[in-house]
């Protein structure tokens, strides 16, 4: 079956997102189907985000100076 | 082969008020639908979009229409609306439903990529905007374009999130700074002295404050309510001294009126209330004796008027004594105001550590009533007891208030404190976390967008070669071309295009190009699209799309679009456009690869009707073998065929012909340019099918024309005298001659047109010979010997 633009273009933006390491690898299987379906959502992406972001290094001391 | 549409059937849709079938020539890659205005052309292209597409087509183009009230024909409902559709092997069926089309039938359901006129203006004549618009079936991403929108949406959020966590841990430093300052700026900096004071323990400060708080609270609760009783027993004394008085002056009254006591006041008080109540009494309620009711009441008013003074000195003495009682019972109230605060007072300040309290050195013994709990609110002794704690307690009660006032302040400032630490570190937190966020959101948004321009720009590359490619075979060296598609930085949906015009480049055609050039530009660029797309089952129609503005170019315009054919499964064209069809009648393109068919006059009662289209050959062929024959009509038919086919000659040798305004040549001036020398070179060869690339196919038979043309041009008078004109002459001419005109042109056409192609030889190759579009028939010679 001959792919849609839209699921070429997604197929692009998940390969990226692999590459560099943006998205949690289990949450970027779904993620083709729903990015071509044009499902997410601000939510949706804000969740993926947050949960690709490596915590190690990169909290802060606190420090208010 | 390609898979085609194989029968399109319409019932109720549009202009077909009675059903109307098309069955299609699988064996075709074109079909041309040629018909006058108003045959419904762009009726049939709709039903394939609505089969194809669920599509309602070139309706909604259309102001003041709606789907439901004029996709089905004239008089008819949506649900006598059908259109079926067989490609294949396999048939689709669709029908009006309240949402639109219905389909019914396999998965596998063509595609129809349908150019109509109107597009080709979106295209190359308006804004970038409505040009992105009008490509976007093909070069939009709709659902990866929805989620970045989206993820644009949660970036922005996030920014908006973190810029207010910075805002509120700004403002909390900027308050600490503030309360640093009004303690006279001590240590080393206002934050390092927030978290000294936020590390303090509270607890102590906390509880000093409540018990000052409450003990100061009972404390006025009771100097409240020792006021307000002192008030009542005010005004119970000087009750106490009204009822004294008024008993004085009854007793009085009572001495200067002997005899008459205050019981007897009563007793006729009473009978006279009696008698009021019962007005028909006969006998006296005491002593049962007869009674006038009448006269005794007279007697009874009588009787009370003279002792009036003693009567109402009596009331005034019951008044004091109610008056007095409301006063006591005020009293009580008030007391038990006081004494429940003062209990309250005397425990917590027996229990109480404020230094102020305990300075007072208070003798608990000498409240034993107050702090018994069992005690009566309003024995004497508490009242008392309340009095003199009361009076014990409220020497220390400015300095309490002092204390408490300080400690208060103490407390909510160090609170305040702790408050804008703990939102300085909390948000400091939130706003390093937001950051990171932020940024992946962004490196995120950045990919997406990416990709999707890089599909688009991508596409737009693709298609600009393909433009160029196509655009040259139909204006091959006129200067222009160069088209080049790009979107707009920082623009979405915005598609730029320009091109070159005379060694000028990257101009906007539309401003240089004429209108057949930009006609056939949008074409170009649509087929270059479908080239694009073409997935193994879509089928290109292009509706009405060339103009009498494109004559010049129709011959090359028509090769292009056979070249390019090939490409889809199918190609359907429409046109209105006469000159079209009929190069294809007279063999001046490859009729052998498009099927024709021609609509007839609409009408109401009849709605759309079609009819397959005859070649020129094919319809002398036809009425020749017709009996009688039709002298005129074959002398005639023949005639304009043999003038197309010397035309094509003349014009491909360059011959010879008088000079006119108008190039309207008989056959008589066709036949006279054709010199001798031409005439015995002419030569047909029709060659092999090529086995392979390299190899050179070889000639299969050869036929000289000379003998043939030379044969036709002794009768071509056959074609005025009986085709055309009223004559003597031509009233000899025998049937046999009539014929053997007609068979020798047909012979003549039969010699000239390929018959795998259909077409006559008009490409010069290699400076020897012209060939037609597929290259199995060759004419010779090259140039004009004469």
């Amino acid at each position: 079956m001959t792919k849609t633009p839209d699921e070429t273009v997604a197929e692009a933006v998940i390969a990226a997102f692999r590459e560099k390491k943006l998205v949690a690898e289990d949450k970027l299987a779904d993620l083709t189907t729903s990015l071509a379906g044009g499902s997410l959502k601000a939510e949706d992406w804000r969740l993926l985000a947050e949960t690709g972001v490596d915590k190690k290094g990169e909290a802060g001391d606190g420090e208010a100076h | 082969m390609a898979k085609r549409i194989e029968k399109l059937t319409l019932q109720g849709f549009r202009g077909a008020t009675c059903p109307v079938e098309l069955v299609f020539d699988v064996n075709k890659p074109v079909v041309m639908i040629f018909g006058e205005n108003g045959t419904g052309k762009s009726c049939i292209v709709d039903a394939i979009d609505f089969a194809c597409n669920g599509e309602p087509g070139s309706l909604t183009d259309r102001s003041s229409t709606s789907v439901k009230s004029h996709l089905p024909s004239l008089g008819k409902n949506a649900k006598d609306l059908k259109v079926s559709l067989s490609f294949d092997g396999q048939t689709w069926t669709a029908l009006l439903g309240k949402k639109g089309a219905e389909i019914a039938g396999p998965d596998s359901r063509p595609r129809a990529r349908i150019l109509r006129r109107s597009m080709i203006l979106d295209v190359v004549d308006a804004q970038p905007k409505e040009r992105y618009e009008a490509l976007q079936g093909f070069i939009a991403v709709p659902g990866v374009q929805k989620c970045e929108t989206a993820l644009r949406d949660a970036a922005k959020a996030v920014v908006a999130d973190l810029s207010e966590a910075i805002r509120a841990s700004q403002q909390a430093k900027e308050s600490l700074e503030t309360l640093w300052k009004a303690e006279g700026g001590p240590g080393k900096g206002y934050w390092l002295w927030a978290k000294d004071q936020a590390a303090k323990d509270p607890t102590a400060l906390g509880a000093e404050v409540k018990a000052a708080d409450r003990i100061l609270k009972q404390l006025t609760a009771c100097a409240q309510a020792r006021t307000s009783l002192a008030a009542a027993e005010t005004d119970h004394k000087a009750a106490k001294e009204l009822l004294k008085k008024a008993e004085e002056n009854f007793d009085k009254a009572q001495a200067r009126l002997t005899g008459i006591g205050g019981s007897l006041i009563d007793v006729l008080k009473d009978a006279e209330t009696y008698l009021k109540e019962k007005t028909d009494a006969r006998d006296c309620p005491v002593c049962e004796r007869p009674i006038d009711a009448k006269q005794l009441q007279k007697r009874i008013a009588d009787r009370l008027a003279e002792i009036k003074e003693v009567v109402e000195l009596r009331s005034n003495v019951d008044d004091a004594i109610d008056h007095a009682k409301q006063t006591w019972v005020v009293i009580f109230t008030e007391q038990k105001a006081l004494v429940v605060p003062a209990k309250k007072l005397a425990v917590l300040a027996k229990e109480s550590a404020l230094a102020e309290i305990t300075a007072l050195s208070i003798d608990w013994s000498r409240f034993p009533c107050l702090l018994d709990p069992k005690s009566e609110l309003t024995e004497p002794a508490v009242v008392e007891e309340a009095r003199a704690l009361l009076a014990i307690v409220e020497a220390c009660q400015s300095p309490l208030e002092e204390r408490h006032a300080s400690s208060s302040k103490t407390l909510n400032q160090l609170n305040a404190i702790q408050g804008h630490v703990k939102a300085v570190e909390e948000k400091t937190k939130d706003a390093i976390d937001l950051d990171a966020l932020s940024k992946r959101l962004s490196a995120m948004l950045d990919i997406v967008e990416q990709a999707r321009k890089d599909y688009v720009t991508g596409i737009l590359a693709a298609i600009s070669g393909t433009v160029e490619e196509l655009y040259l075979k139909v204006h091959p060296e006129e200067g222009i071309g160069g088209i080049r598609f790009y979107l707009k930085p920082n623009v979405q949906g915005s598609l730029e295009f320009d091109g070159k015009f005379q060694g000028a480049t990257e101009v906007p055609p539309q401003a240089y190009y004429s209108e057949s050039h930009l006609d056939t530009l949008g074409v170009c660029i649509f087929l270059a699209l479908a080239r694009h797309f073409h997935d193994g089952n879509t089928v290109v129609v292009l509706d009405d799309v060339v103009t009498s503005a494109d004559h010049a170019h129709v011959g090359r315009f028509m090769n292009m679009l056979h070249d390019e054919a090939v490409r889809y499964n199918q190609l359907i064209l429409t046109t209105h456009y006469r000159p079209w069809r009929e190069r294809y009648r007279f063999a001046r393109g490859p009729a052998a690869n498009i099927q024709l068919i021609e609509l007839l006059q609409w009408s109401l009662p009849r709605g759309i009707r079609s009819t397959k289209t005859k070649l020129a050959v094919e319809e002398l062929r036809e009425v020749l073998a017709e009996e009688p024959l039709d002298r005129q009509s074959v002398s005639s038919k023949a005639g304009i065929l043999m003038e197309s086919l010397l035309d094509h000659l003349a014009l491909l040798y360059g011959c010879r012909l008088p000079r006119r305004a108008e190039p309207e040549y008989t056959l008589g001036d066709l036949a006279g340019c054709i010199g001798g020398k031409l005439r015995r070179a002419l030569k047909v060869q029709r060659m092999s099918e090529e086995a392979k690339a390299d190899e050179e196919p070889q000639v299969e038979a050869e036929t000289a024309l000379d003998r043939l043309l030379t044969a036709v041009f002794s009768i071509n008078w056959i074609r005025n005298q009986v085709g055309c004109h009223w004559s003597e002459p031509g009233l000899e001419v025998s049937d046999t001659e009539v014929k053997e005109f007609a068979g020798l042109t047909i012979r003549f056409a039969e010699a000239l047109v390929c018959e795998h192609c259909g077409e006559v030889p008009r490409v010069e190759r290699e400076g020897a010979y012209h060939q037609c579009g597929c290259g199995r028939t060759r004419l010779h010679p090259c140039n004009n010997p004469d």
